[in-house]
């Protein structure tokens, strides 16, 4: 018999009514009589108000009533709120005064105070776990129409709770060591924000880009809103510090494609990509890129947002982190034809004294043991060319406004000038607001961010240009510290604010004064002056929403957590733990979790270390103790549930014959326990007698 | 419960929903104020993968008219594959649930994300409407002339004054099991602990009796705690328990040297059954001298010629004990059945029939008229032509005759009379068989309720269990015995896909059927605990199959498992938590012929 095993049964000792096996019916028959063993089970029942949360819906004194009529119940009261001090204190008198041994709190989600009446349990002097929660707000009070059949569904509530908590066990919670090492997935503002306050705190970090540079969106942009901050300036010396802090492990050009373990204690393997260039060499001198065989940039640079050229070796933007150049194998001759001069070796050699190209790289797989993981791994924006009647791919002067953010930014392709792809100056520029955003037909909600950058893009074009700038807008939201400042500045600049949604972009002009006065025209529907108003302009800039990466999903599914329906993860609970999940130990920050712009952006990265570093610094976690055990003088061997366990927590044990479960592997979910034949696998908190008897008293209402 | 104009069917329905998904999207459902129906009572689970068939039969026993199974969609299990199992087992039980006359629209899989409250709220809604269009399932209210025993005035007694009268039976008694062992030291099992829950649910054995008894367990089982042998050693032992058996009376004990004045007197009845059972009593061979040493056999319609007047001129208790075979069915079965109890202090059920309804058992998957309109009507060699049925009583020259009713349902034994104990096996094997014997004359009686055979699943005592991969068991295809071409003896069945329900099922059989290269098909009947056999080799089998992908499950089910009825209750239809195939909808059919009945479309 394995030791845990035994200390739990004799931390059961005193309450073994789960060995007595006797139906609800039979303890209802000999009634309060019943004494398990050695000791009487006496429940406490209390029904919390919760305001009028619950209260307003559901007849608690009614409720209660029921309650105090049920097999066991010594006492079932009511209460305005009992997470509240005086409310839990209600609790620990009782079991003090009454004797109480098992504790039912008929309230909100298990998922949001169940802790907090364990505590109050093991405070009054109690198990924790022989306290048990019946979930009558989330799932009765705020979901039924009618009060009647409320308090009908809470009483079948209780009910189940109470004959469920009859077989209750006294548990001691799973405690596990925790790894101090950190994984941050992301190195955008966010991830770089947590890596940085995590190894300021002396915690190791593995920061994992899959880009060949951190940085992320706010690398690419030229000011922030609305201080006009330069991007660059702020951002840049972040990315250096990361660079060069002894506690950072930077991984970059690299992804994660496997995760094991559980909080506390997680194995990661990152996939590193090849890129051809030996990092610990290359000292970033462009000399290679200079003797590319292409004597001039033909290929779309992905960090210009195409609206610059790169080689096929190329260095994203001068100040990228790590400064390293990276060969892209799709265009670079060696790889398409195998037959390339190598000018770029050779320069590496002769101008740098280094030999940093190495065409012969692989994948690599790195291991990593982690304790926590936080995921920020931002977003994309929305793909323009999704609507078709703004005509972004057809009309070379309709940009989007990431674009524009290359055109505007001094270290991008034109050098900070504002010109159409022609060359010229545009004399008048059209954005257009809410593209992809706040639309049925696309993202219904809102990007938050859209409207505080246009009017930045609007403030930089006519700064640079002296052009005259529309902004066709639904509603200008400027919510943020010093923005609704920066929308006055902007009006004062005499921007033109057109309040209506852009109907359409053409080149279809009705006249000639039109063709003259600008090269597209856009219409929309001025919804202030109620007709529809045609605007010729030069150039147009459409204010793309944020929408979640496109492999969201497969990042979900790897770290285990979940999406909203539109692909944003899923904080535990959207305002007391915003940068929690469902999987404990993994943390989300930045604009994956939602549309968000760099301030809050970088408060909840500064979040996500801060909750990192509790978990890290407390030292231990406690795991529910909700794993499987097998009773070995039940098992007959028969290795059914061997190949259940995803963990591979169950092994046979040849000497015994008999199956045997690693408590430290189990994660508790019980798919053995559904699947033993002989019934002599079971799972506390979990038990068939406790399931069994939660069904029974569900249904007797 | 019944339906009015005025006010709709509230179906009642269990949600069982995951911790990590479904739970949570009813929770956000909550919070977003989402209104739904009433009518869901949700069962909080870690996963998916933890909800067993049998909880869902258990909420439709305890008056649920839908189950609701609510997981994390498929790659999105916060337990990595925990859902499939899931969706292995329900699809499998669907199946079942059509052939025990449960409308399989009853039991619904959605896999609903944490996010997915608006699918939530429809989900429950439209389950919701189309359980209101089914109508009520009422399983308790829907089974015709089934009513548990009462307990017999004297039925504990019985059992308790065989105790006290222990020390004037003394010579009637076998010596104490010597250090060797005794036959059982594997065969008990504590009836409050196991069979109180299989085998009697309600008005089972006072707690009195099962007090005494546990205090009788102790007493036997202390000698027999030490050691664990295998079913071949045990087989290794029987010659010298044989001379125990006959000889040690003799040289040890009271009763040497003396002949009993006189013997205790037992009985055998069989019921229902083939009389495989009777054949199982022959089967004992020399033993059945040794045993007819012993007792004086006061009845046994099929060897003896004693009648029904002769036991009911006993007195009360005069029989040490009975042993019925078989199920269940006739009036005249259950008076004799009944009077037997009476006149007996123990009752033991001998072979699976008696002990769970057993092949006879099956009939309940039938309605008694459509069993009579087969046999008397339209069965294939059925030549009929003046559509004669028998005549439950008729007068033939002024004497009346009778026959004994038909019931609507075949019972097992216990859901007739208290019963003691149990030797299970179809039929029981001559070492069970002698064993149970040597065992109840010993005077040291095991727990009441206990089945006297081993206490761990015949994989424990399969030579092919060492064959299994230490990977566990994967089942890509399941076969029927008669579609393998050649079996191979040195691996284990269900590896090799066939349906073997060794697993599930009480060994001491010695691998019987095993050894045979056929798969065990369960006669020995379940562990303790169990609360449904079928609805537990339906979990463990459907959770080996190795296919996560719905459509390839289903497949695999319906080429393999054609008959999940019929394969998993082969022998425990009677004692399952169903008891029969529901044909409510049909009687409510036959007296309201306008009313709309679902279930009737899954008969047949």
């Amino acid at each position: 018999m394995n030791d845990d095993r035994s200390r739990l049964e004799l931390a059961c000792h005193p309450f073994k009514v789960n060995k007595s096996r006797l139906t609800m019916r039979a303890i209802k028959k000999n009634g309060q009589n019943h004494a398990p063993d050695s000791g009487e089970v006496r429940i406490g029942v209390y029904v919390c108000d919760c305001g009028t949360n619950i209260a307003g819906k559901i007849d608690v004194p009614d409720v209660v009533e029921f309650a105090q009529g049920l097999p066991h119940v010594v006492v079932a009261r009511q209460y305005k709120y009992m997470c509240a001090d005086p409310g839990q204190s209600l609790i620990k008198k009782d079991i003090r005064d009454l004797g109480i041994n098992r504790v039912i709190v008929a309230s909100c989600s298990p998922h949001l105070h169940e802790p907090t009446f364990r505590r109050a349990t093991l405070e009054g002097g109690q198990n924790p776990f022989l306290f048990h929660m019946a979930n009558i707000r989330e799932q009765v009070a705020w979901v039924t129409d009618d009060p009647k059949d409320a308090t009908e569904k809470a009483k079948a509530i209780v009910d189940g709770a109470v004959f469920r908590a009859v077989f209750h066990d006294i548990l001691e919670p799973k405690q596990e060591q925790v790894n101090p090492n950190v994984l941050v997935v992301g190195a955008g503002i966010a991830g770089i924000q947590a890596a940085l306050v995590l190894a300021n705190s002396g915690k190791q970090v593995y920061l994992v880009e899959r880009e060949s540079t951190i940085g992320g969106h706010m690398a690419k942009f030229d000011k922030t809103f609305p201080t006009l901050d330069c991007s660059s300036c702020i951002l840049t010396p972040k990315m250096t510090s990361v660079k060069n802090h002894p506690n950072i492990a930077l991984i970059t050009y690299a992804e994660v494609a496997e995760i094991e373990g559980y909080v506390g204690n997680f194995k990661v393997k990152v996939k590193k990509k090849p890129r051809y260039v030996i990092e610990d060499e290359c000292i970033g001198c462009y000399a290679c890129i200079e003797q590319c065989v292409y004597k001039k940039p033909k290929f779309v640079s992905e960090f210009d947002e195409g609206v610059g050229k790169r080689k096929p070796v190329y260095i994203p933007f001068p100040q990228a982190v790590p400064l390293v150049a990276v060969i892209d194998p799709e265009t670079c001759i060696e790889f398409v034809a195998q037959k390339c001069k190598k000018t770029c070796i050779t320069a590496c050699n002769e101008v740098a004294f280094r030999d940093a190209i190495d065409f012969s790289q692989t994948e690599e797989m790195l291991e990593l043991d982690v304790g926590a993981i936080i995921v920020s791994t931002g977003f994309k924006t929305f793909d323009a060319g999704r609507i078709p009647e703004y005509g972004y791919g057809r009309y070379p002067n309709v940009y989007t406004s990431l674009e524009m953010e290359r055109v505007l930014n001094a270290a991008g392709p034109t050098g900070g000038a504002v010109t159409l792809r022609d060359g010229s100056t545009p004399r008048t520029v059209g954005i257009v607001h809410c593209v992809g955003s706040r639309d049925a037909h696309h993202n219904i909600y809102c990007s938050k961010v859209c409207c505080m950058y246009s009017l930045k893009l609007a403030h930089l074009v006519h700064e640079r240009t002296g052009a005259q700038v529309y902004n066709f807008y639904i509603d200008i939201r400027a919510a943020g510290k010093g923005y609704e400042e920066f929308y006055r500045r902007l009006m004062d600049e005499e921007t033109i604010f057109l309040r209506g949604k852009v109907a359409e972009v053409t080149d279809l002009f009705e006249s000639d004064e039109e063709a003259e006065q600008g090269k597209l025209v856009v219409v929309a529907e001025d919804t202030l002056m109620g007709k529809i108003r045609r605007v010729p302009v030069d150039m147009v800039i459409l204010s793309v929403g944020l929408q979640a990466q496109p492999d969201a999903d497969v990042i979900r599914r790897l770290f285990n957590i979940t999406c909203s329906k539109d692909g944003w993860f899923m904080e535990r609970h959207p305002k007391l733990a915003p940068v929690s999940t469902y999987t404990d130990g993994v943390f989300i920050a930045g604009a994956c979790q939602g549309p968000k712009d760099i301030p809050d952006t970088v408060a909840q990265a500064q979040g996500a270390a801060a909750e990192v570093m509790a978990m890290i610094d407390k030292g231990f976690i406690e795991l529910e103790p909700n794993v499987a055990f097998v009773d070995e003088a039940r098992c007959s061997g028969c290795h059914v549930c061997l190949g259940m366990c995803p963990y591979t927590a169950i092994a046979f044990n040849k000497e015994e014959e008999t199956a045997q479960i690693n408590e430290a592997l189990c994660k508790g979910c019980g798919v053995c326990v559904g699947t033993c034949p002989s019934k002599a696998i079971s799972q506390y908190l979990f038990k068939d007698e406790q399931l069994f008897a939660e069904i029974e008293g569900l249904l007797m209402v | 419960m019944e339906a009015t104009s005025e006010q709709p069917f509230q179906p009642k329905m269990v949600g069982f929903f995951c911790n990590w998904c479904t739970y949570l999207a009813a929770d956000l459902a909550g919070v977003s104020r989402m209104h739904y129906a009433h009518n869901l009572r949700i069962v909080r689970v870690m996963c998916s993968g933890r909800v067993h068939p049998e909880f869902v039969l258990w909420a439709f026993k305890n008056g649920a008219d839908g189950v609701l199974l609510g997981g994390c969609h498929p790659g999105d299990c916060h337990y990595i594959e925990g859902n499939y199992k899931n969706l292995r087992r329900y699809l499998l039980l669907k199946k079942l649930l059509g052939q025990l006359g449960i409308d399989p629209r009853r039991l619904r899989l959605e896999w609903i994300s944490a996010s997915e409250a608006d699918k939530l709220k429809r989900v429950v809604n439209a389950f919701t409407e189309e359980l209101r269009a089914l109508g009520p399932l009422d399983v308790q209210g829907n089974l015709p002339d089934f009513v548990l025993p009462k307990p017999v005035p004297g039925n504990g007694a019985g059992v308790s004054s065989s105790l006290e009268h222990r020390p004037d039976e003394g010579r009637l008694t076998h010596p104490a099991p010597t250090s060797r062992g005794t036959p059982l030291k594997r065969g008990l099992t504590s009836a409050a602990a196991t069979e109180g829950e299989f085998a009697l649910e309600e008005g089972g054995a006072t707690s009195a009796a099962t007090e005494e008894q546990s205090a009788l367990k102790e007493e036997l089982t202390t000698p027999a705690a030490a050691g664990r042998e295998s079913p071949l050693e045990r087989g290794a032992e029987l010659p010298r328990r044989r001379e125990e058996a006959g000889c040690v009376s003799h040289d040890d004990g009271p009763a040497h040297g003396e002949e009993p004045a006189t013997k205790p007197k037992v009985g055998l009845y069989w019921a229902a059954s083939c009389g495989g059972c009777e054949e199982a009593v022959v089967d004992l061979a020399g033993d059945l001298l040794t045993v007819a040493d012993k007792v004086d056999i006061a009845f046994w319609p099929v060897a003896l010629d004693f009648k029904r007047e002769d036991v009911e001129a006993m007195a009360d208790g005069e029989l040490l004990a009975t042993f019925i075979n078989g199920a269940v069915r006739l009036s005249e079965q259950e008076d004799v059945v009944k009077l037997l109890r009476r006149k007996s202090k123990l009752i033991v059920a001998f072979g699976a029939c008696a002990q769970m309804g057993g092949i006879p058992g099956l009939a309940n998957a039938e309605s008694r008229d459509d069993i009579l309109d087969f046999y008397y009507h339209t069965g294939p060699i059925v030549d009929n032509p003046m559509r004669t049925v028998p005549d439950p009583a008729y007068t033939e020259q002024q004497l009346a005759f009778e026959l004994p009713v038909f019931y609507e349902n075949v019972r097992a034994l216990d859901q007739v009379v208290d019963v003691d104990y149990y030797i299970p096996g179809c039929a029981p094997t001559p070492e069970i068989v002698k064993n149970a014997l040597l065992t109840l004359l010993s005077g040291t009686l095991p727990p009441k309720g206990a089945v006297l055979a081993s206490d761990r699943a015949l994989c424990h005592e399969c030579p092919l269990n060492e064959t299994k991969p230490d990977e566990g068991l994967h089942v890509k295809a399941f076969k029927r015995p008669f579609e393998v071409d050649h079996v191979d003896p040195q691996t284990c069945l269900l590896q090799q896909g066939l349906v073997c329900l060794g697993p599930v099922t009480r060994g001491g059989c010695g691998t019987l059927c095993v050894s045979a290269n056929m798969p065990c098909t369960g006669c020995f009947g379940p562990l303790g605990g169990v609360k449904d056999f079928g609805a537990t080799a339906l979990s463990f089998v459907a959770s080996l199959i190795d296919a996560n992908d719905e459509d390839e499950i289903q497949r695999i089910i319906d080429r393999g498992i054609p008959d999940p009825l019929g394969t998993f209750y082969m022998y425990s239809l009677p004692k399952s938590l169903m008891f029969r195939r529901l044909l409510a909808r049909e009687a409510a059919r036959n007296h309201e012929p306008n009313e709309e009945t679902e279930e009737v479309a899954y008969h047949g």
